[in-house]
């Protein structure tokens, strides 16, 4: 399957005009755990050069694709950063390119290219990093869910934490920053990335407390329009909730998650009433649901 | 039964055009009801451009819900990764299939996305022009053709960069000969290949087994430069390249199997495509199967 691996380097010189060069020199230096053969290798240096670079907005155009997935962080981060090319760089980082060679997700991993300029100084606004990582939970989710909605059995002998859902644990006051940040953006309206990237109205004044942790649920809806559409809500969970939660990622009977609620500190009664209510509001569904 | 058998069940289509999400309602895109309307000859069926992110739009829906002809031209298919073909997408693509009831499948067969199918991962980059890799786009094809139970037709793809020590044409060849399948042969990023290998544009068609195409593509084009390079932007505008003239003129009478042709024009006002289908319709009067009076299928 060397051809698989040929298209992905491809993939990384049409992004990369930095490796071009590099593959110019010495291919077999400039593509290290990439295992071609001397072949191979040079049929990467055959094509002129300059036809990698034919494309030159393609970063650009990935960027803004990026920029709609990471709406709030981006908007915090550009200003923190005076201009997009620290941004534009993600496209010649290691992360990058590992991705694209691995077969992985351009999108998810920007976060931690995020992550990586505010921790090396370049974008100086510690609020990115917690934003990034709250935007990257949400794109994993609705990449991981189904494209149908999970069945709903009331009767079903074992549940589990619907995979249209998902808990993490963000920074204190991350979730209100993000909420209000979108809800600017909404008013704003104007394309998403446009207005992202539009200096000229102000970061909402929401702090954030990097040391203390929020139990967040993050829930998919589904827009089943002619196009279908994806969005994921974000709200807060008091801990014991989130422990009930986290304890159904696994199929669990309904017995066993009222006994649970108990040992967290419900009733008998509170519990069979939360288990009822997870159940039909469909935070729990079915366990064979899961993978329906 | 081999594909030569399999195809004479193939309907004639005739003279179409092609349309993917959001095009027919693009400022500026072609008015397809309004081309059926005036001139049902240069409309005779709708290749239809799928991904399943996006499904159908509206355009798309209406068309196929008077039930007139179509193909599934897909868009989100790498056929020479096998871990490409997920059982969600599998369903996804036969519930989108029952509904446009396709002629055929047809599609470029290259690399649609890197990665997993997401927003950004998607591009077209054409195939490793070598042996292993027409293996594996074969085998893909047969996958594809067994799962949704239609034809499936490699489309050679464009680019601007090749690799590979095969000729397009002959990487092709072997692929359709392994898969025993027909092929879809567009003639303007062929075109494209020509150019970029500084060749003649008929070069390689002389080996082509040409009883394998059974649709064509013709598009304009528009050459561009790179810091001195010379390549041709596959912008479907109406102004089609001389060389994809020159090559559509060639093959068109020298394929006993053409059953379809489709003028891509997309995302172009009705009377700037009028002169490209014309000249397309003119050029079909040379075809054994497509020319006027040639019979029903």
């Amino acid at each position: 399957m060397n051809h698989l691996a040929l298209q992905r380097v491809m993939v990384r010189m049409l992004y990369d005009p930095t490796l071009v060069e590099r593959v110019q020199s010495d291919p077999r230096a400039a593509l290290p755990g990439v295992d071609l053969t001397d072949r191979e290798f040079a049929w990467l240096k055959a094509p002129d050069p300059r036809a990698w670079t034919a494309d030159p907005e393609r970063g650009a155009r990935s960027l803004t694709v990026i920029v709609q997935q990471y709406p709030a962080s981006m908007a915090v981060a550009y200003r923190a950063a005076g201009s997009l090319d620290p941004f534009l760089d993600y496209f010649r980082n290691a992360r990058f390119h590992r991705c694209i060679q691995t077969g992985g997700s351009m999108a998810l991993e920007f976060a931690d290219h995020l992550a990586d300029l505010t921790g090396n100084g370049i974008v100086s606004d510690a609020r990115v990093t917690p934003l990034a990582r709250l935007e990257q939970a949400i794109a994993r989710l609705q990449r991981t869910a189904p494209a149908r909605p999970p069945g709903r059995d009331p009767e079903a002998a074992a549940f589990v934490l619907s995979p249209d859902r998902d808990l993490v644990r963000g920074a204190a006051g991350v979730a209100e920053l993000h909420a209000a940040i979108h809800e600017t953006l909404a008013e704003l309206g104007g394309g998403l990335a446009e207005t992202v990237l539009d200096r000229g109205w102000p970061i909402p004044d929401r702090r954030i407390r990097s040391g203390k942790r929020d139990p967040l649920l993050l829930e998919l809806f589904r827009d089943d329009g002619p196009r279908v559409r994806y969005g994921v809500g974000v709200s807060g969970l008091g801990d014991d909730l989130y422990a009930l939660l986290d304890f159904s990622r696994r199929p669990r009977s309904r017995d066993e998650l009222i006994d649970h609620a108990v040992t967290l500190g419900a009733g008998r009664e509170e519990a069979a009433d939360l288990a009822t209510g997870l159940i039909d509001e469909g935070t729990w569904v079915p366990a064979a649901a899961e993978h329906a | 039964m081999t594909f030569l058998e399999r195809t004479r069940a193939l309907p004639r289509l005739g003279l179409g055009v092609s349309t993917e999400y959001g095009a027919g309602g693009a400022p500026g895109g072609l008015d397809v009801p309004a081309l059926r309307r005036e001139h049902p000859e240069y409309a005779a069926f709708l290749e239809i451009g799928v991904d399943t992110l996006s499904g159908l739009d509206r355009h798309a829906r209406e068309w196929v819900g008077q039930r007139l002809p179509t193909t599934y031209h897909f868009l989100d298919i790498n056929l020479d990764d096998p871990g490409d073909f997920t059982g969600e997408w599998l369903d996804e693509v036969r519930e989108l299939a029952a509904a446009v009831r396709p002629a055929w499948f047809c599609g470029d067969a290259g690399m649609w996305h890197f990665g997993r199918r997401e927003a950004g991962h998607m591009l077209l980059l054409p195939p490793i022009l070598s042996d292993d890799a027409a293996h594996a786009l074969a085998e893909g094809i047969v996958r594809l053709r067994e799962a949704v139970g239609h034809e499936v037709l490699p489309e050679n793809p464009p680019g601007t960069v090749y690799l590979g020590d095969l000729h397009l044409l002959d990487f092709f060849a072997r692929t359709c000969e392994r898969a025993d399948t027909g092929m879809l042969l567009d003639c303007a990023h062929l075109a494209i290949y020509q150019r970029n290998h500084g060749l003649d544009p008929l070069t390689g068609l002389d080996g082509f087994p040409m009883d394998r195409v059974v649709e064509m593509h013709v598009a304009g084009g528009t050459i561009r430069t790179n810091r001195g390079l010379e390549y041709v932007e596959d912008d479907h505008t109406p102004a089609v390249l001389p060389e994809t003239w020159t090559i559509f003129e060639h093959v068109v009478p020298r394929c006993p199997n053409l059953r379809a042709v489709v003028f891509e024009c997309e995302r172009n006002p009705l009377p700037t495509t009028l002169d490209g289908f014309g000249r397309i319709a003119a050029i079909l009067e040379s075809s054994p199967l497509l020319k006027a009076g040639a019979g029903a299928p």
